[in-house]
């Protein structure tokens, strides 16, 4: 393990530790309202470390809760995503030609409209998603990039030899890519997944920051932000935090990526 | 798109070369172009067509509007066909450029983007300028002294920023420069009061100065990604072979950066323009949001709202056509500027 994914995957660890263990951290709940009148906009005090917002709600409960909900739907929906582009991507590089050319179209098409005008048609047409419904729009939306990589990496291993002589031993297409491709092309997987974890955790914030997204009074770190806007100057501690903790989130993301990228290339250190 | 594609696509591209190969080129490029934005519309109405119900069935719920009328403006938008013909009029419709009718605007569609269109642009073209301009100067200054304190720094900063979600720091920069200091405006594209009686050259000032911070915040996310990315380019040519003989000869290290190193280390970065529209427009939508900037994303965001289905999918398949359209312009352009790409067969 070199020193970025060490640190990588520490910093991750702190922040999903965080906050799966919100109850134990923070007493308050993340959607009560203590006292709307005395307690809108509190400064930072002992009993509430990151202050409150607009109707009286812990900053420090939202923004570990609403972590929870960003952090789930990022990691389930690239997951979605990631399976998703492979198959394609494995079909279209075994398939050969006809298939591969309109899949290839389609995946120039899913990556020529720009993801946040594809997720807004998704809203206008089905008001108001739930959570789960969330985790399948934004997983369905993003597998193109993924399934071009997936290709390209077939393409370039599909003439090997051990591929050649598992086709000599007999083995059918789907074994072939599922034994004895797949493996191969894990690592350029893995590091495209990790940076898309990140991608998709700041897609989600800025969908539910525009009121597509998580639904209120559910926190997410975007709606978080949503909530903050106005008081920028009289509450900052409302839409700073949750931006603090996406730009940490993100980042360990990237660092994990690059440190994983280095170790299974290691020309590109 | 990407190399190894264009060399799939187009045969008969060798190594040797001629205005008919390019020509050619330039026709396989156009024609798979077009395939693509086929598939675009063809999207669009897969998914206006997956969705519960039509732009009617509330006001059929509704006890104000009457049976009669819902039919007949089901009649009227041909919502009464079958898919088939619904499809197939969709298409001609697009394909003479013809977005439909806007219902919260009660205008074509194309009329609202048609005002709103080039505002998008502005700030796009404004971002992106600053976007290469810092992230290439940044990369290139960290790529010519790697592992220095300055690049160690300099790649901390872009890394935070590459993390930044756009509309927080759209927000951030509103209120410190906009709210706090009165720099620049908070939002809009003109002064309300006195745009009326400036000059040409007044209102152009004006604009600058409300373009400003949406470009800077839009421009400065960018820029780190190119920045990342124009310093790796650099350190890799940098340890090419004719780099190092560049220096063997006893050229000043000045030169063998500018004259051998960075020539071949910009391309890439260059080629990157066309493709980095699709984030752009996404971007845009946010940044737009928050200054109140009057361009394609405060509509489309504004439409969803009033559910107006017509300019929300008119929005999508617009910026997908100008998507495609900078992917095929940079790929011609790509093509003509690297020998190397046009003999990939």
């Amino acid at each position: 393990m070199n020193r970025r994914v060490r640190a990588g995957l520490l910093l991750l660890a702190v922040l999903f530790a965080s906050a799966a263990l919100a109850p134990a951290i923070s007493r308050h709940s993340p959607v009560d309202q203590p006292d709307v009148v005395r307690l809108q906009y509190a400064p930072p005090s002992w009993n509430h470390p990151l202050g409150t917002d607009f109707f009286s709600r812990d900053v420090l409960s939202r923004t570990l809760y609403g972590a929870r909900i960003s952090l789930s739907i990022a990691c389930l929906s690239v997951l979605l995503s990631v399976t998703v582009g492979t198959m394609v991507g494995l079909g279209a590089g075994f398939a050969g030609s006809a298939v591969d050319a309109v899949l290839m179209r389609l995946v120039d098409a899913g990556l020529a409209i720009p993801r946040i005008f594809l997720l807004l048609v998704i809203a206008a047409l089905w008001p108001r998603f739930s959570v789960t419904a969330l985790i399948l729009v934004l997983g369905l939306t993003s597998w193109f990039g993924t399934s071009r990589l997936v290709r390209a990496e077939v393409l370039s291993v599909r003439n090997r030899e051990y591929v050649t002589a598992s086709r000599v031993l007999g083995l059918g297409s789907s074994r072939i890519a599922l034994r004895h491709v797949l493996p191969n092309v894990v690592a350029p997987i893995l590091v495209a997944a990790t940076l898309g974890v990140g991608n998709m955790i700041l897609i989600e914030a800025g969908l539910s920051y525009l009121g597509f997204g998580v639904p209120q009074p559910t926190a997410s770190l975007g709606n978080m932000i949503r909530d903050g806007q106005d008081a920028l100057l009289r509450a900052p501690w409302v839409a700073i935090t949750p931006g603090v903790f996406i730009i940490v989130t993100v980042l360990a993301f990237s660092v994990l990526s690059d440190g994983l990228r280095q170790a299974s290339d290691p020309r590109s250190a | 798109m990407d190399l190894a594609d264009t060399g799939r696509s187009v045969d008969g591209t060798g190594p040797r070369r001629g205005p008919l190969t390019v020509l050619r080129y330039v026709a396989g490029r156009l024609l798979q172009a077009v395939a693509v934005m086929f598939l675009v519309a063809s999207l669009t109405f897969v998914l206006l067509h997956l969705a519960p119900g039509d732009p009617f069935s509330s006001a059929s719920e509704s006890v104000y509007t009457s049976p009669d009328v819902v039919k007949q403006m089901r009649q009227n938008f041909g919502l009464d066909q079958p898919i088939r013909v619904q499809y197939r009029l969709y298409l001609s419709n697009l394909a003479r450029g013809n977005l439909g009718y806007s219902f919260s605007q009660s205008r074509p569609v194309w009329d609202a983007f048609r005002e709103r269109v080039p505002n998008t642009l502005l700030l796009a073209i404004a971002a992106l300028a600053i976007d290469f301009a810092v992230g290439i100067g940044l990369g290139v200054a960290q790529g010519s002294r790697s592992g220095s304190r300055i690049d160690r720094w300099a790649t901390i900063a872009t890394l935070t920023l590459y993390s930044m979600p756009v509309f927080w720091l759209a927000q951030v920069l509103m209120v410190v420069f906009g709210e706090k200091l009165g720099w620049w405006p908070t939002g809009g594209i003109h002064d309300p009061v006195t745009w009326a009686f400036r000059s040409p050259l007044g209102r152009s000032a004006d604009l600058l100065w409300h373009l400003f911070l949406p470009a800077l915040a839009l421009g400065l996310v960018g820029a780190a990604g190119t920045a990342r990315y124009q310093r790796a380019q650099l350190l890799e040519v940098i340890q090419q072979d004719y780099v190092r003989t560049a220096r063997a000869k006893g050229l000043a290290e000045r030169v063998v950066l500018w004259r051998h190193a960075l020539r071949n280390a910009l391309l890439p970065t260059i080629t990157l323009i066309g493709l980095s529209l699709p984030a752009l427009l996404s971007g845009a939508v946010l940044v737009e949001t928050v200054f109140a900037w009057p361009g394609m994303g405060l509509l489309t965001t504004d439409a969803i709202a009033r559910r107006d289905y017509p300019l929300v999918t008119g929005a999508a398949v617009l910026a997908g056509a100008l998507v495609v359209l900078s992917n095929l312009v940079a790929d011609i352009l790509a093509h003509a500027a690297d020998p190397r790409t046009r003999s990939i067969a």
